[in-house]
């Protein structure tokens, strides 16, 4: 009995030297994550009405604030909820003007130095009409893939998406 | 030598396992323990020197969280790649000055939700809210809690929490 | 950058400081609006308007003159909340704006005489 207890934590102790590791790799490397809400309608999670099934994707996190272009679909710390990760289209890049669209209180807008404006693809979206240009150093990471449903999986192709509400 | 092989050098593989899963803790320490960092610049005149400050930072204050008004804190500066120190002057919900006392100016502002004011101690050489606006909590990377020098520390009060 | 936000002048205070960040009203526990001057404890903070006598040498010596800020922390049913009064009862609060509270400055506060000097031995 004692030596299975012996053992046993060994183990545990063993396998819990391998947490370091897993966490430093899903924050700084690349995490697999499930996407949850409607606001990326109908690119991600389009049978958000239908179902409780969500997206499976693959972020890629290394380098994420680096070399940002129009149509990445970016994950970043929520400007009004420090604690909460928001999944966006990224609409503009610093310099750019952007047609807003409601609730933003101005027709258009300068988008400031490393700042940049993001928005969803749905509808149902709280994004930068919201609450303005968002810092760059809010980007955690890049959707890069769709890995579930299979229907869908395969690399998000994000270049097709550059929008024209956008002006360099 | 053939302990050694047998031991620890005949498994490099072991050996760089163990170095990686030691650099990882240590590295998630620093970010979510505590770590230490320079401040150089003028902005937070006369509490921190313009040279050789070296700051002790508590990362578990990382995103605002159990920061007060008065406290000194580490931040992304949201327009570049780099970070600064700065006081916090404002957290959600509170009200600041936009502009510094005595500039002529009175407007104020409410920090908005998720956000704080941060304003640097030497008012005339700091660039700070007054010129980016209000700054998500997100950027903040922890809380100054004291200055290492050789051979002491000396911890930063928030005058604010202390009765005068 | 952050969200759109409305700037009020400071003798609006009073007023301003009734609304939540979530645009809710605020109420003491006892259901009252918030009167600043009652409800709210004053503290103050000082920073500096600070010059370095001779900028091109390392460890130069520096003069500092203060700015006194005021706030009140104030208590409503939902947590506390911090108000900058200082341009509304501060020493400025009566030249720059009408009406407001009074009779709270500190005395001898504001910008003044250099009351803190931090002078360093000049290296060679």
């Amino acid at each position: 009995m004692l030596r299975f207890v012996r053992q046993f934590s060994h183990h545990l102790i063993g396998y819990a030297t391998w947490l370091p590791p897993l966490i430093w790799f899903n924050t700084y490397v690349a995490q697999v994550t499930f996407i949850s809400g409607p606001s990326m309608y109908p690119f991600l999670n389009p049978q958000y009405n239908e179902s409780l099934k969500r997206d499976l994707c693959l972020v890629y996190k290394l380098y994420a604030q680096w070399n940002l272009e129009r149509g990445m679909v970016v994950t970043f710390r929520n400007p009004v909820d420090p604690d909460k990760i928001t999944v966006k289209r990224i609409v503009g890049l610093e310099g750019d003007v952007i047609h807003t669209r409601p609730p933003y209180p101005q027709p258009t807008i300068l988008v400031p130095e490393g700042h940049i404006w993001v928005e969803g693809d749905g509808d149902k979206s709280k994004d930068s009409n919201y609450y303005g240009p968002i810092s760059h150093r809010l980007v955690t990471g890049r959707v890069t893939h769709i890995l579930s449903p299979w229907k869908r999986a395969g690399r998000v192709r994000w270049w097709e998406h550059a929008s024209s509400r956008s002006q360099p | 030598m053939s302990f050694l092989f047998g031991g620890l050098l005949g498994h490099p593989l072991r050996t760089t396992l163990a170095v990686g899963k030691f650099l990882a803790f240590t590295h998630l320490f620093l970010e979510y323990g505590y770590s230490t960092a320079p401040a150089v610049g003028p902005s937070m005149l006369p509490t921190l020197e313009i040279l050789g400050e070296w700051l002790l930072i508590s990362r578990r204050h990382r995103h605002g969280r159990n920061v007060a008004v008065g406290d000194v804190v580490a931040y992304n500066i949201p327009i570049n790649d780099s970070f600064g120190v700065k006081r916090v002057l404002g957290l959600p919900g509170d009200y600041v000055l936009l502009n510094a006392p005595g500039s002529g100016n009175d407007s104020m502002i409410q920090v908005p939700q998720g956000h704080c004011w941060i304003v640097g101690d030497n008012l005339p050489a700091s660039r700070d809210s007054r010129m980016f606006g209000p700054i998500p909590l997100a950027l903040i990377k922890g809380k100054v809690i004291g200055r290492i020098k050789p051979f002491r520390f000396e911890r930063l009060e928030n005058p604010l929490q202390t009765a005068d | 950058m952050s969200p759109p936000v409305k700037t009020f002048p400071a003798k609006d205070l009073p007023s301003a400081a009734q609304v939540g960040a979530n645009g809710k009203v605020r109420r003491t526990e006892d259901g009252r609006p918030i009167d600043l001057a009652r409800d709210c404890e004053l503290r103050g903070l000082v920073q500096y308007e600070c010059l370095v006598m001779q900028p091109e040498v390392a460890h130069s010596p520096i003069q500092c003159w203060p700015v006194q800020r005021l706030f009140r922390k104030c208590q409503d049913k939902n947590g506390a909340f911090t108000v900058e009064t200082t341009a509304w009862e501060g020493p400025e609060a009566a030249t720059t704006s009408t009406g407001t509270a009074g009779g709270h400055a500190m005395a001898g506060v504001g910008v003044g005489q250099p009351v803190q000097k931090l002078e360093k031995p000049l290296q060679s």
